[in-house]
């Protein structure tokens, strides 16, 4: 799967799940986003999860440094 | 040994330079024998016997995992895990809450069949732990889930589980936090010896001069609340959280700043909770290596377990997909803070603790979208000084209340004592020298008051620049050694020390 065509769904999971248009780009963390807290981070994981028909695994939940990574590892899981 | 006593200080003077002289290698067996050291000169230092086992089952199991490849791979890994907790989980749970476990027992057999009532069980659970148990059941999950490779010598589990400062009340840590520092240290730095020295200091301030001050006024309101209603309730609950917050983040301060001379770094537990904006901030800045594990071990699993998600399934029809999203969580929290109470002690007061802050936790989120629109509605200017002080206040408040479940043992007396505080209007009492027949003079008001302006001015600092000791050493050294020596006085002279010198245990020691 492109890239952009993540990027365009996980936009629309974002702004799902934090009620408004939030701004991604590869180097997008926690701590740019406001209200991207622990309990929204997993909210986020099971929407993602859900949208692009993947499965996570502990180790991914717990090491997604950024929006980049996320990408990466949604590109390499999700079906083309 | 408690980490406020003076045979601490005298270990850390021992082991410090011998730590630094002795080669590399040796390192982690010398840190282990002080550890051995710091128990032997604690109460019952024949339980060390369970920590020892604590880490034997922890390496073994984690390294018989390691290589567990494939489905039978995995299969295996998987038993090795659950016998691995079971044996961890279950000593915590048999020297700390059979008697809790049994004492239900009985109260339902008190009404169904009386002969089986059963005698309750007093075990001598050993030092920290609660503490250790979980670094343990973290070390071996992240071994289980690819996320670690364990560790290749028992000595490093051993070290890792019984780092001998953190070993009474933690931070709760996890191996990459910590293996870059714990298992060789730094080179020796006059810098890093100065800086935990400072923590220290600043450490036994906190313990000394403001909790041990705060708790002469606590424990008299809460030996005897009946004798003081009304405001007298309040005022307890209110410099309880100060009590709790000097005495519990004092101890860090002691533990870090210990570790810190011996070039390890370890997880920070407090981020002044006391600008949290929200209850569920708070708890982001409080004790914040129990809110992550509870969070990464307890939270995520259950949230992303098969019952979870065929309950989201079945949730979402009637509550649409966010709906569903939300209820999962919030049963996912339900059970971490059912947790996190039933952690600080087998009591129903503990739990009734954890619901409370949970329940405000969800009202928060539930609350927070239309509160945003109403304020913007009200033009409030929610980035404001003045709105996130009100805030702050609101937060203290609240965190305050559900405290009550923490100090006061049993559920009924909460509950009582919340009504008492209620049974009468008597502000008047606080002025009219009441308080001074308590135990706590007006000199000890005055150094209390600004004990806690300190307190919050080291925060402010903090929060504005990173590090008050960084910013303290950018400082002209007459101003700085003035600060530090100044700090070095007021806290010898004016610490409520017990006898002997050596103060009453940190709150969070019996844990």
């Amino acid at each position: 799967m492109e890239r952009q065509e993540i990027y365009a769904r996980l936009k629309e999971v974002f702004a799902d799940v934090f009620d408004r248009e939030v701004e991604l780009h590869d180097e997008t963390t926690a701590s740019d986003v406001e209200g991207w807290d622990s309990l929204r981070h997993i909210m986020l994981i099971s929407a993602v999860e859900e949208e692009f028909e993947i499965k996570f695994d502990m180790k991914a939940v717990r090491e997604l440094k950024n929006v980049g990574a996320m990408v990466d590892v949604i590109s390499e899981m999700a079906a083309p | 040994m408690s980490p406020a006593s003076l045979s601490f200080l005298v270990l850390l003077a021992i082991a410090l330079p011998v730590y630094f002289l002795i080669p590399k290698k040796g390192r982690t067996a010398f840190l282990l024998l002080a550890g051995a050291v710091f128990y032997a000169f604690s109460p019952r230092p024949w339980t060390l016997v369970f920590v020892l086992l604590n880490i034997f089952v922890t390496h073994f199991s984690a390294r018989s995992m390691a290589g567990c490849e494939g489905g039978e791979g995995r299969k295996k890994a998987g038993w090795l895990l659950f016998w691995g907790l079971f044996c961890d989980i279950g000593i915590l749970a048999v020297l700390k809450y059979s008697g809790f476990f049994i004492g239900i027992w009985n109260g339902l057999a008190g009404f169904i069949a009386p002969s089986a009532v059963l005698p309750v069980p007093v075990f001598p659970a050993p030092m920290g732990i609660s503490f250790y148990t979980l670094i343990s059941a973290g070390y071996l999950l992240d071994c289980y889930w690819g996320i670690i490779s364990p560790n290749g010598s028992i000595l490093k589990t051993g070290l890792f589980i019984g780092f001998f400062p953190q070993l009474t009340s933690g931070p709760i840590t996890r191996l990459p936090e910590v293996e870059g520092t714990l298992f060789e240290g730094g080179a020796f730095e006059w810098k890093r010896i100065i800086f935990g020295a400072e923590r220290i200091l600043f450490g036994f301030f906190k313990k000394f001069v403001i909790a041990s001050r705060a708790s002469i006024l606590v424990d008299a309101v809460y030996r005897d609340p009946d004798g003081h209603p009304g405001i007298y309730i309040w005022t307890a609950a209110f410099l309880f959280m100060l009590e709790l917050y000097a005495d519990f983040s004092g101890c860090m301060d002691i533990v870090l700043g210990a570790a810190e001379c011996f070039g390890i770094r370890l997880p920070e537990n407090f981020r002044n909770p006391f600008f949290s904006r929200t209850v569920q901030e708070f708890w982001q800045r409080w004790h914040i290596t129990l809110g992550v594990w509870m969070r990464d071990y307890v939270m995520y699993p259950i949230l992303r377990s098969s019952f979870v998600r065929s309950l989201k399934k079945r949730l979402k029809e009637p509550l649409g997909r966010k709906g569903a999203e939300r209820a999962a969580t919030y049963f996912a929290m339900s059970v971490l803070w059912f947790l996190i109470g039933l952690w600080h002690g087998g009591g129903w007061n503990y739990i009734g603790e954890g619901i409370y802050f949970c329940c405000c936790i969800i009202a928060g989120d539930l609350l927070s979208a239309r509160a945003h629109r109403l304020w913007k509605r009200l033009g409030v200017d929610e980035s404001s000084f003045g709105w996130h002080f009100l805030q702050s206040v609101k937060v203290f408040l609240l965190v305050a209340v559900g405290n009550m479940f923490f100090r006061i043992q049993g559920l009924r007396r909460v509950f009582h004592v919340m009504r008492l505080g209620l049974s009468v209007f008597n502000p008047w009492v606080l002025f009219d020298g009441s308080v001074p027949e308590m135990g706590l003079s007006h000199g000890d008001i005055n150094i209390l008051i600004l004990g806690v302006l300190l307190l919050f001015a080291a925060g402010w600092i903090r929060e504005r620049r990173g590090s008050v000791r960084e910013w303290l050493s950018r400082q002209v050294l007459p101003f700085r050694y003035l600060l530090i020596i100044g700090l070095f006085y007021f806290t010898l002279i004016y610490g409520v020390y017990g006898p002997g010198f050596e103060s009453a245990a940190f709150i969070y020691e019996k844990f």
